[in-house]
């Protein structure tokens, strides 16, 4: 007899409703893991600072890792430049921080008081630099609907307006008041001087509002809003990169995310306000003993903790559901994927976008933790270093991504002193062995690339490998004890 | 009001005219085919009309609606579906994954919902794999499912493409060379499937071949191409006896 | 024309910065061909071309300025080379039975290099009199290591890579890069060395011609007549030689050339080679001009001799020492002519790369290889 229909649809949405549990259930098991680990880190006799920063670099690696394995694993982007978007995170969450999250009546200058002027900033920064993205978007415009006159005119026109900015730079450059028709150069410097005038426009009303906040309320909020603000411009510089880059596959996309990743490097090395090359320092404590440090462990751990779930939760998600295998068929068979009414665009673009969000992320997290910015450390190394974790863990895995970005944050350290692991504190042999973990630990970067190598050459011919090795088991068990037959 | 209507249709590779005045109807449950020697762009059609290459000339119709200027994946949104010459499927997503994730569900998912697995997600997959199975198992392919794309055999791998495409809707199937490098008894097979995918799911099939066997038997209206430019369009018998096809194919008599 | 330049110093200047400009390019040049020929051979890009350059700058260092101390070797080098000998004599007793023998080649040139490289304190002996047959010695020893190296970053790195997605052959080739910049700091040192002269009086005399304030000089002729000559003899190989036949067949279409007849493996590893031997010129040739040299000078000249390749058209010869030219010269003038220009100078390459990939990505000379759907 056949069930009546509200029965039918009541299981039906039960079995639904299982399934919402089902995949929602890891949630408060992970958020009671944190308490213990918060309490491992904040006790300082518990663990040692070393141990403690080694942890939360850890974390912060975990982050990068598992965004970069979005975009080059799973969305098949081989992209070379993450230390670029991680970098524009780092800055802005820390210029963020520095400058606007102090209260201007404030005569201590104490940061972490105004998460209004920290909001503010970021509002400011957005309204400016889609001001100026539009504008040049017009000109884009402009230069694209001059085909109608003669198809070749967009080159040449481009051509004019490259001279037409290089003219003007270089005029406006020896006058000490550049003229009204000089737009490039009045443009270039007026800029700064518009988001310099929205800022302070709004300062004191973010400032007031700020102060009617409850006081313990303030450092969370100041933080979370620096690590919003430097995940939306990361990610919007994610959009930049994947946009311009949709045609290019393989090999030239690598190259042109270098290059963008050298060319945001190398802008924030001319900035001024960021530090140029002398390095930013977001000194949280300007009036203590060792201004260049951050923020404690025991307070920066859950919000690095808070990323790399965040992080490793949203890309899993994304990874197992529709949208991720879109962005799996589009990696696989472009053509074939538009041919089926997928929005190749989109999906292309959707991984740069929040691959670069967490990285920005996770930049803000570390010029926080760390206090003292520096442009090398953003340098085409740091890309590569990502790099060789999703490799080596598989394109496409996010669990072994966090395995592997563990693995290879601890591993150096171990390698430079093993002495301070309690490895050879007591014989003599194991000293030995020290020496040469020591010795081991100054080629550590040659391992490292010894190892790249030889894991890729590994996986190429694993098959033959195996079967090599399988052969030689075979012959060694076969053989015949005494040589009878 | 015929389904897919082009008129005209003409486009130049560098001063070769790939495809010049090129004429052609189809209605929802036709079964028409496109013959011609290597080289006379049938595939070049093809491309044309799925939104690869932006034609010279001509136009486009669907439905009344007028395709120029589309791209592929707004082609396919407005009811055409292809498949390719060279097996295109996704070699690492499993056959069921390769058909659902034609069932265009992934642009009714926002961000959110799939982030926050909530009981909509959750009802969408379960309706999406229970149609990818039932496309499957219509197309005998159900014991695949959770195998790589990559891992069958060559007959079957057409199949899922075929299956690939049927999962988008489509009023107008395109298939590229459908029977190439297949055995007389798969070809046979082939062709039971191509009557049955039209009067399942009502479809019109456009269908390029060079097995003439399976053209003749199949088709109601052929049309024939050569060096870009139409040579004869009718039924079977007529473009068997047509000399100028004959000619094209077997050269003049001397 | 004295006259000229000294009532125009602008244009003095200008011609001044065009012939920086030009000796840079050439030294781009003798890079970017490299990259471009393995790029059309493989479809790889070899990042670590830019490390050989640096590996034949630091050979020209090597053998003006260090002597081995063979009386302080060990008895393991002795042992390494005697094993050395003997994996060649089974070399060629493989190749005298027919037999496929270049890995034990490869085995016995590595091993050779270690005892040597490795076992044998060098030290910093006398310097060798700058004269132009040092000259010629210096660059043909750079040359031969140069050479080497690149046939056997081919053999062990590329080769067992040769049927994998083009991404793991560049991740190795990442790994070969670090590999030889990490290493080299390891072995030679991380402080930049000088490189000693080679000309001879090119202190007293550095310049070839006055004019006025323009000024050329002796080095930037010898680097544009050094780098000119190697373009020629390659364009020759390239165009008239039965092996540069084979090298453009095998660009064009891999396998069919292999059913050609033509020996692939041979004509890769010539290619590794010839573009090799290229690179460590550049490296001899930069490190006159600017005479320090460190392990990681390869890095930057490296990528702008790629985004050079990538302007002219990757894969197209002419292509690339156009492009090198180009960049050579837009670089200097940025460098010169700009506000802060001497800031954005390494730059300038990375923004004509994004340019050239989004117009036009197949470069100047190249052709638009596109899929056939």
């Amino acid at each position: 007899m056949e069930l009546p229909a509200p029965i039918i649809a009541c299981r039906a949405s039960a079995g639904v409703w299982a399934a919402v549990l089902r995949s929602n259930w890891l949630w408060p098991l992970l958020l009671l893991t944190l308490l213990p680990l918060g309490a491992l880190v904040e006790n300082e006799n518990c663990v040692n600072p070393y141990f403690a920063h080694i942890i939360l670099l850890c974390g912060i690696n975990i982050t990068l890792a598992v965004s970069l394995q979005l975009i080059n694993g799973i969305s098949g982007q081989f992209s070379l430049g993450h230390a670029g978007f991680m970098a524009i995170g780092a800055y802005l969450g820390g210029f963020a921080t520095l400058t606007y999250s102090v209260l201007p009546a404030d005569v201590s200058g104490d940061p972490f008081r105004s998460p209004g002027g920290v909001l503010w900033f970021g509002l400011a920064l957005l309204v400016v630099a889609l001001l100026a993205a539009g504008a040049l978007w017009l000109l884009f415009i402009l230069i694209r609907s001059s085909r109608r006159i003669h198809p070749a005119m967009p080159p040449i026109f481009m051509l004019l307006v490259i001279l037409w900015f290089v003219i003007d730079r270089a005029i406006g450059y020896q006058l000490e008041h550049p003229a009204w028709y000089l737009l490039w150069t009045r443009g270039w410097s007026g800029l700064p001087r518009l988001l310099d005038f929205v800022i302070h426009a709004g300062m004191s009303p973010a400032a007031r509002v700020s102060t009617w906040l409850p006081h313990s309320w303030c450092k969370p909020l100041c933080l979370l809003t620096a690590l919003l603000i430097a995940g939306t411009f990361a990610g919007l510089s994610g959009l930049l990169v994947g946009l311009p880059t949709l045609r290019l596959r393989g090999d030239y996309l690598a190259i042109a995310t270098l290059g963008f990743g050298e060319i945001i490097r190398v802008g924030i090395l001319n900035t001024e306000p960021l530090g140029a090359a002398t390095g930013l320092s977001v000194s949280i404590y300007p009036n203590a003993a060792d201004s260049g440090a951050g923020l404690s462990a025991h307070y920066i751990f859950p919000w690095i903790f808070g990323a790399a779930v965040a992080a490793t939760m949203v890309i899993w998600r994304l990874a197992k559901s529709a949208k991720g295998r879109a962005i799996r068929a589009v990696r696989d068979d472009e053509i074939a994927a538009a041919a089926i009414g997928i929005d190749t665009t989109h999906h292309k673009v959707i991984a740069f976008v929040i691959g670069a969000f967490f990285a920005g992320v996770a930049g803000a997290l570390y010029a926080h933790l760390d206090g003292y910015l520096n442009t090398n450390e953003f340098a085409f190394t740091r890309s590569i270093e990502l790099v060789v974790i999703v490799t080596i863990a598989g394109l496409g895995n996010i669990w072994w991504t966090v395995a592997v970005a563990i693995g290879l944050t601890w591993l150096p350290e171990i390698l430079r002193d093993p002495t301070l692991f309690a490895i050879g504190k007591n014989s003599h042999k194991a000293g030995l062995f020290v020496q040469y973990c020591k010795q081991l630990g100054e080629f550590r970067m040659v391992i490292y690339s010894v190892l790249l190598i030889a894991i890729m050459l590994a996986r190429a011919n694993w098959p033959p490998l195996r079967a090599m090795c399988q052969r030689w088991l075979a012959l060694v068990r076969n053989h015949p004890p005494n040589g009878a037959c | 009001m015929p389904l897919l209507e082009i008129t005209n249709l003409g486009i130049c590779f560098g001063g070769l005219h790939a495809l010049a005045g090129f004429n052609f109807v189809l209605d929802s449950g036709e079964l028409v085919a496109l013959i011609g020697p290597n080289g006379a762009g049938k595939t070049t059609a093809f491309n044309l009309v799925a939104g690869i290459y932006a034609p010279d000339a001509g136009r486009i119709v669907l439905d009344g609606r007028s395709l120029a200027g589309l791209d592929p994946a707004a082609i396919n949104h407005a009811g055409l579906a292809r498949t390719f010459q060279n097996i295109r499927l996704f070699q690492n997503l499993t056959v069921l994954d390769n058909v659902i994730v034609a069932l265009n569900n992934s642009a009714e998912h926002g961000l959110l919902t799939t982030l926050l697995r909530g009981p909509r997600f959750h009802r969408e997959s379960r309706k999406s794999h229970a149609r990818g199975m039932e496309l499957l198992a219509t197309l005998r392919l159900d014991q695949y499912a959770s195998r790589l794309a990559g891992g069958l055999p060559y007959g079957d791998q057409r199949r899922l493409e075929i299956a690939r495409a049927l999962a988008t809707s489509p009023r107008i199937l395109l298939l590229d060379e459908p029977a190439a490098g297949m055995n007389p008894r798969e070809k046979v097979e082939l062709m039971e499937l191509i009557r049955f995918i039209r009067d399942r799911f009502k479809v019109g099939i456009w269908l390029i071949e060079h097995d003439m066997n399976l053209v003749m038997k199949i088709s109601q209206r052929i049309t024939v191409l050569d060096h870009g430019e139409m040579l004869a369009v009718g039924s079977p018998d007529e473009i068997q006896a047509n000399p100028k096809v004959i000619e094209a194919y077997l050269g003049a008599p001397a | 024309m004295i006259h000229l330049f000294t009532q125009f110093p602008h244009l003095a200047e200008f011609v001044q910065q065009l012939i920086n400009g030009l000796s840079l390019g050439a030294i781009y040049a003798l890079i970017a061909v490299g990259y471009t020929m393995v790029y059309g051979v493989l479809r790889l890009i070899n990042f670590a071309h830019g490390d050989i350059y640096m590996i034949g700058a630091m050979t020209g260092i090597y053998a003006m300025t260090q002597r081995p101390d063979w009386s302080g070797a060990g008895l393991s080098m002795v042992i390494l080379l005697a094993l050395s000998g003997l994996v060649l004599l089974g070399a060629a007793s493989q190749r005298w039975r027919g037999r496929k023998c270049e890995y034990l080649v490869v085995i016995a040139l590595l091993l050779a290099e270690v005892a040597v490289l490795g076992l044998v304190p060098w030290r910093h002996g006398e310097p060798c009199p700058p004269s132009w047959l040092t000259f010629v010695m210096v660059l043909g020893g750079a040359m031969l290591a140069s050479g080497l190296l690149g046939y056997q970053i081919e053999f062990i790195a590329y080769r067992p890579l040769r049927n994998q997605p083009r991404i793991n052959a560049l991740i190795t080739a990442i790994g070969v890069s670090m590999f030889l910049e990490f290493g080299g700091q390891r072995y030679f040192g991380a402080t930049p060395q000088a490189f000693p002269q080679l000309i001879p009086g090119l202190e007293q005399h550095p310049d070839l011609f006055k004019f006025g304030p323009l000024v050329i000089p002796k080095v930037d002729t010898l680097i544009l007549c050094v780098a000119l000559l190697m373009m020629f003899a390659l364009r020759h190989i390239v165009m008239k030689t039965r092996v540069g036949m084979a090298l453009r067949a095998v660009s064009h279409r891999f396998d069919t050339a292999a059913l050609m007849g033509v020996d692939v493996n041979r004509i890769v590893s010539f290619t590794f080679v010839l573009g090799s031997i290229l690179a460590g010129t550049g490296g001899i040739l930069v490190a006159m001009r600017s005479p320090k040299v460190d392990p990681i000078m390869g890095l930057l000249p490296g990528l702008k001799a790629f985004v050079a390749a990538v302007l002219g058209g990757i894969g197209s010869i002419p292509g690339a020492v156009a492009g090198a030219f180009l960049l050579g010269i837009t670089e200097v003038m940025v460098a010169g002519y700009f506000p802060h220009g001497s800031q954005y100078r390494d730059g300038v390459a990375f923004v004509i790369l994004i340019g050239v990939l989004l117009v036009k990505p197949s470069g100047l000379f190249g052709s638009n290889a596109s899929e056939k759907v």
